[in-house]
């Protein structure tokens, strides 16, 4: 099964030279061996983020929450927990560019793609309440309401890409999210 | 006897404009900010921070506002603005009543209130753009009422600057500046400032002392540019 997918506008900002730069690669069995290195991990690309603001700490929380939404999907996702996932931060001045990638199982990449589709055909309200009653129901751990919330709540435009892997197995996914760097200011 | 040959003013693109206007979003003072730090760690070896500050570790406060210079859609130079606390208040040991005494021995003590004070600084060229006369334009901007004053905020000018700066961007440019104080030692100026060529603290009565046309120029505005040329000023022209 081979999935190609694309979601978004997937190059919106990459015509625009980038003022700040960060990638960290991350070995996912770091990370699943020990949870809280998401949310430490988060942190502090949050904060090293938020020194570009004028209110820094109103800008902390909604970086914080969206790079750990990106970084534990891909994490999570991950089919082989070896293949190190990379998380970029682009500052483009007036938005940012949060970007994770990370090679997942052939099934995921087909049942990302029809939450994407559905993300992208329904209403958002609709969909949010939909996911809240099939996380109740399900133990699977892919409702989406992660990336909903992303995007209902703090404004994030989301972009993914789904790709058959370039080594051979699973699927290449790439998932960017892009923030409002005057929102975020004054968040 | 040899003869060395002056060094020749190389034309390098024909006349352009320059957009002079104020920062006013998160991308605007982002990219000043950036473009300030890239210059003066290249040319004094200095960093900067927003609450960690210490000029003997050269780590330097940014402004708190900034005019920017565009030329063809690039960010090429910055005039930097304290507002909140002045640079020569915080290092320079400038105290109000400094600047009370120089405002009445101009006879202006009950037009400006000495608490209520601005600073020009970090005056700064992106290296590739000398010799186009952008960093005199952007110094005649920075000195606009425009810049300087807000609908409640009618305030003096400071400045620090060494000797060199007031003889070659003030005097010429018709702007007096007065003397408050020498500068103290501090290890971040330690490229900047000589025995021959100290520092010191200064006021600037805005409406008597910066020339009317300086003052009351608009932003933002374009002006155009001459031939470039090699071999004019240096990037930074202000501590």
């Amino acid at each position: 099964m081979s999935v190609e997918y694309t979601f978004g506008t997937y190059d919106e900002d990459s015509d625009l030279p980038s003022i700040s730069e960060f990638e960290v690669r991350f070995m996912p069995l770091d990370l699943v061996a020990h949870w809280r290195r998401c949310g430490m991990t988060a942190d502090f690309l949050a904060y090293f983020l938020s020194h570009a603001f004028r209110n820094p700490d109103s800008a902390l929380g909604t970086l914080s929450t969206v790079i750990n939404e990106l970084l534990e999907n891909a994490v999570k996702f991950s089919a082989d927990k070896r293949v190190p996932v990379v998380l970029s931060l682009s500052h483009f001045g007036e938005v940012i560019g949060i970007t994770a990638t990370n090679t997942c199982r052939d099934a995921h990449a087909e049942r990302f793609a029809g939450f994407l589709e559905r993300l992208r055909t329904e209403d958002i309200d609709d969909l949010f309440v939909s996911q809240i009653e099939h996380n109740a129901e399900s133990a699977q751990g892919e409702s989406g309401l992660g990336i909903i919330t992303m995007v209902k709540d703090y404004g994030a435009s989301l972009a993914v890409r789904i790709t058959p892997a370039e080594g051979g197995e699973g699927h290449d996914v790439v998932v960017r999210v892009v923030l409002n760097a005057e929102e975020l200011d004054r968040a | 006897m040899t003869t060395v040959p002056a060094p020749t003013r190389t034309t390098l693109a024909t006349p352009s404009t320059l957009t002079l206007r104020l920062a006013t979003s998160t991308g605007d003072r982002m990219r000043a900010e950036y473009l300030i730090s890239d210059v003066y760690n290249q040319h004094y070896d200095i960093v900067f921070s927003r609450d960690l500050v210490d000029l003997d570790a050269r780590i330097e406060p940014y402004p708190d506002d900034y005019l920017l210079a565009y030329r063809s859609g690039q960010l090429v130079a910055v005039a930097g603005l304290y507002v909140h606390h002045t640079y020569v208040q915080q290092f320079g040991g400038v105290t109000r009543e400094d600047i009370e005494r120089e405002l009445e021995k101009a006879g202006q003590l009950g037009a400006y209130d000495p608490d209520v004070a601005v600073e020009i600084t970090k005056l700064t060229v992106r290296p590739e753009y000398t010799g186009e006369r952008i960093g005199m334009h952007i110094f005649q901007a920075a000195h606009s009422a425009s810049f300087l004053t807000r609908e409640d905020r009618r305030p003096v000018l400071l400045v620090c600057a060494n000797q060199r700066v007031f003889d070659h961007l003030h005097t010429p440019a018709g702007i007096t500046t007065r003397f408050l104080r020498e500068f103290p030692d501090y290890a971040v100026h330690d490229q900047y400032r000589s025995p021959d060529n100290p520092m010191s603290s200064r006021l600037i009565i805005p409406e008597l002392d910066i020339p009317r046309e300086w003052w009351e120029n608009p932003l933002p505005r374009t002006v155009g540019l001459g031939t470039r040329t090699e071999g004019d000023p240096a990037a930074t022209e202000d501590a």
